[in-house]
């Protein structure tokens, strides 16, 4: 026999009750005068026996009631049928084949265990059962159970996060509810702390296989590409490890297959890789570490810009201080003398860097030429002051603005100070609120002045990157006039809608124009919560899930998901024993004082 | 005291007696109690006691031959004559249990046992007294305590009343000596009153009575019992202390009451034929009946 609630039998302290108050109450007897103690003699020697025999029943009685009471409330139980078969149960198998199952483990990968216990499971089950699968997907899946080995089988590490939770709860609705037979979810899992998302209780009985012993493990953590767009002359690479091996270890960036920048580091370090020279245009790299016992987690894909010097076509009105960096950039490769944007006041062909006119009177003139081209911005009064530049993805934060000319209008706000544009787009033309001159700005004289110019010269009339960054299945918005994808090896995927969902599979791809040009890039990896491998704890699982989860060993997993189907309840009989005690106990006490009367 | 209309009205017999003990002495509630008990009465009781056969003396030419002995006459030949008492010279001894057993009381408002029995003896003797039977005392525990001899002056009820409100509760109880006493003190046949609560040997106190029998005494027992006697009460455990003998039963009154009462109700019934038997008139009296009832009873079985 065993117990649904074991911890209930500490009341059985409580059958000893009648004991002790039958012991404590006990006092000295008063002593009382009464002459007729013969009358009293006789009657004990002839009932004494007969009332010490009725009083040790009553109180075996009492003590009785007390302990069926608590016998029932403990939840009796005992095992029915042969155990080699059970009564019908509804499973739910949660198998967690995210990309964390894919490290392996005393030379076997986690999923392969996790398989061979479900397999182990799948033959213990008979045709009277029910059994959904739900793995990495998260969407509960009937399967007949002659189909689940099969099933089983063709499980293999996906690219993806399972939000372990998540699977449970949503099994959990699914199999739910005033369930014949009753229901029951295993988890087949390595049980990640980072998967376990906190929610409701389920309900249900959840048991939890204890989870494999992981390994410790090292991952790609966050990369950064400095400057977002390079040019010919290469540019950096940014790389965190993150994990918890603490030796070092090889990390390497590959460009077209080949090994263009290599470091050593560990867990926790980061390290920098220069490409000093780089082909124009889009490319995919690799970031690759030394692999470990995960090795899913030590790529990184990500995608690559450069554009060639931008043109300086002119820059006249644009001041001496912007010439001057002008030359600067010229001579260091950043720009070269040609077609490409001008520099200056006045509009004209070809992208466009505006400032405001040296002389306000020319500002009217200006704001004509501006509407004149459908720029929907205009210059408007000159204000002294000063602003701060704030944090933007440019360089020049933190510069001084003495004198400005409010930018009024709608668009594209690169950099607003106090609320009013300073930095604008539209298209190829760019709108500065301020001449970059010492009067008007400290910039000039600061070490950021020579990169803004590039900035402005180079790319602030050519329109951003797209370059979306995501895991497999996430929701990805495309840019607009994407027409189809380029993926890894040149696969193209045609596209029906704006919107999709990232490829299964690791991988830059490229947003790809009708026309063939490239709008942007998609850099799909892996969950950086998947390189997380802590398991989580019993208390921590019941906190996600609900009380009725229990971590269990693979011996007692078998045995506990069958147990409550072949289990007969032996509280009803308790009861009725309980019940029982006590109408005899009061039966024979009624019986005493009733003819007493 | 009530005045005499009042005292006409009110039937003192028949109040509670706890109550009626609280209007005055001895005398002045036997007085009371015998007054009410009469005053129901169409003729006076106890008597009508039969006329009993004295003595013989030898036949004189006069006397009444309804008197002669005829059975001697056939035995012997010779011509006797009867002589009897006369109907109001009967004598009386009344034996009063002063053990201290008899000093209880189960509850507050009611009189113990020996208080009861005095004031009943007390009422009993005036009745007697008053039909000009010689009336004496005997009071007795464990041994004969107080001997009063019979005498029917009318100022010997006071003797009587002194001699009882003197009593006090002796030791244990012992009833043979005393009714054998009796036989001392009634040489002639007369009659024999037991109040007690009979906690005694009783096949001892059996034999002394069928002697008393024997000797042509009438006898009449009052066997006086406290209500508190009858059922067994009291905390939830007790123990039971025999004032007497110091015996001690520890019991659960709850568990006992109704085999006590049981065995009590069996104890007087044996005390009741066993009585019968041997012609004792038994009267089972409890301290919380008028005295009025008592008297009554007595008188009719009489």
């Amino acid at each position: 026999m065993g117990f649904l609630s074991p911890i209930a039998l500490v009341g059985l302290l409580a059958a000893s009750l009648p004991i002790l108050i039958h012991l404590l109450g006990r006092r000295p007897p008063v002593p009382v005068p009464f002459p007729a103690v013969r009358y009293l003699t006789e009657t004990e020697r002839v009932h004494s026996r007969r009332l010490k025999l009725r009083n040790l029943f009553l109180l075996l009685l009492r003590t009785l009631v007390i302990l069926f009471l608590v016998l029932a409330a403990a939840g009796p139980f005992v095992r029915v049928g042969s155990g080699e078969t059970h009564a019908p149960v509804t499973l739910g198998l949660v198998i967690d084949n995210s990309i964390s199952s894919g490290a392996v483990t005393d030379g076997r990968r986690v999923l392969d265990l996790l398989k061979e216990r479900a397999r182990q499971i799948a033959a213990a089950l008979t045709e009277d059962d029910a059994v959904w699968i739900i793995d990495s997907h998260g969407v509960p899946v009937r399967v007949r159970v002659a189909d689940l080995s099969e099933e089983i089988d063709s499980l293999e590490p996906e690219n993806r996060r399972m939000d372990l939770g998540h699977a449970v709860r949503t099994a959990a609705r699914s199999l739910g509810g005033d369930r014949t037979p009753p229901a029951v979810l295993v988890v087949l899992s390595d049980l990640q702390k980072s998967a376990l998302s906190a929610g409701e209780d389920v309900g249900l009985p959840v048991l939890a296989l204890e989870p494999p012993l992981l390994p410790s493990n090292r991952s790609l953590a966050a990369v950064e590409v400095i400057p977002e767009v390079w040019s010919e002359g290469g540019g950096e690479v940014a790389v965190t490890v993150g994990g918890d091996l603490t030796e070092g270890t090889t990390l390497a960036l590959e460009l077209s297959g080949r090994v263009v920048a290599q470091s050593v580091v560990a867990s926790g370090e980061t390290a920098v890789l220069t490409v000093d020279r780089v082909s124009p245009g889009w490319s995919g790299a690799l970031l690759r570490l030394d692999p470990d016992e995960f090795r899913a987690d030590d790529r990184y894909w990500l995608a690559l810009r450069s554009v060639p010097p931008a043109g300086i076509a002119s820059a006249v009105g644009s001041g001496p201080f912007v010439a001057e960096a002008l030359e600067v950039l010229v001579e260091g490769g950043r720009l070269e003398r040609g077609p490409g944007a001008s520099l200056g006041s006045e509009l004209g062909p070809g992208p466009r860097v505006v400032f405001p006119p040296a002389d306000a009177n020319l500002v009217g003139d200006l704001n004509r030429q501006l509407e004149a081209v459908g720029v929907p911005w205009r210059l408007g009064p000159r204000e002294s002051g000063e602003w701060q530049v704030p944090d933007w993805a440019g360089p020049g934060s933190g510069s001084t603005v003495l004198l400005r000319h409010r930018l009024e209008g709608e668009g594209e706000v690169l950099v607003a100070m106090g609320g009013v544009p300073w930095l604008v787009r539209q298209d190829s033309v760019v709108i500065l609120g301020s001449r970059l001159e010492p009067d008007w700005t400290d910039l000039p004289t600061e070490a950021s002045f020579v990169p803004f110019v590039d900035f402005l010269a180079s790319r602030a009339t050519v329109p951003d990157s797209w370059i979306a960054r995501v895991t497999p299945a996430a929701s990805v918005d495309l840019p607009r006039g994407t027409d189809r994808l380029l993926g890894p090896g040149g696969v193209e995927m045609d596209l029906g809608r704006q919107t999709i969902s990232a490829p299964a599979d690791v991988g830059v791809y490229f947003a790809v124009d009708a026309a063939g040009d490239t709008l942007g890039a998609m850099e799909v990896n892996h969950d950086p919560r998947e390189s997380q491998l802590v398991s989580a704890t019993r208390a921590e699982l019941r906190a996600a899930v609900g009380n009725q989860a229990d971590l269990v060993s693979w011996s007692e997993l078998l045995g506990e998901i069958f147990v409550g189907a072949g289990r007969a309840d032996l509280s009803t009989l308790f009861l009725l024993l309980a019940l029982g005690s006590g109408l005899g106990e009061l039966a024979l006490a009624s019986q005493s004082r009733g003819t007493e009367r | 005291m009530n005045p005499p209309a009042e005292r006409t009205r009110t039937r003192t017999d028949l109040l509670d007696p706890y109550e009626v003990s609280q209007l005055g002495g001895l005398e002045l509630v036997a007085r009371g109690i015998v007054e009410g008990y009469l005053s129901g009465l169409h003729k006076s009781p106890f008597k009508g006691f039969s006329v009993e056969f004295a003595e013989e003396r030898p036949y004189q030419p006069g006397d009444e031959l309804r008197y002669v002995d005829w059975r001697m006459l056939a035995r012997s030949d010779r011509l006797f004559v009867k002589q009897f008492e006369e109907e109001t010279n009967l004598r009386s001894i009344l034996l009063l249990d002063v053990s201290r057993s008899m000093d209880w009381s189960g509850a507050e408002r009611r009189l113990s046992k020996l208080e009861y029995s005095k004031r009943l003896l007390a009422a009993l003797s005036l009745v007697l007294l008053r039909q000009r039977d010689a009336t004496g005392l005997i009071a007795f525990d464990e041994e004969v305590r107080t001997v009063v001899p019979a005498r029917s002056r009318g100022r010997h009820w006071w003797t009587l009343l002194r001699e009882m409100s003197a009593l006090e509760a002796g030791q244990g109880t012992a009833a043979e000596p005393a009714i054998r006493r009796v036989a001392d003190l009634l040489r002639r046949r007369g009659l024999v009153i037991l109040a007690s609560d009979l906690l005694l040997d009783r096949d001892l106190t059996l034999l002394a009575l069928q002697y008393l029998r024997h000797r042509g005494h009438q006898v009449m027992v009052f066997h006086v019992m406290d209500p508190g006697e009858l059922d067994l009460d009291g905390p939830a455990e007790a123990r039971f202390v025999d004032p007497e003998t110091g015996t001690e039963v520890v019991a659960r009154p709850r568990d006992l009451s109704q085999a006590y009462g049981a065995t009590v109700r069996r104890s007087v019934e044996a005390w009741r034929t066993a009585c019968r038997r041997i012609g004792v008139v038994y009267h089972h009296v409890l301290t919380e009946v008028p005295f009025g009832y008592v008297l009554r009873e007595a008188g009719r079985v009489r």
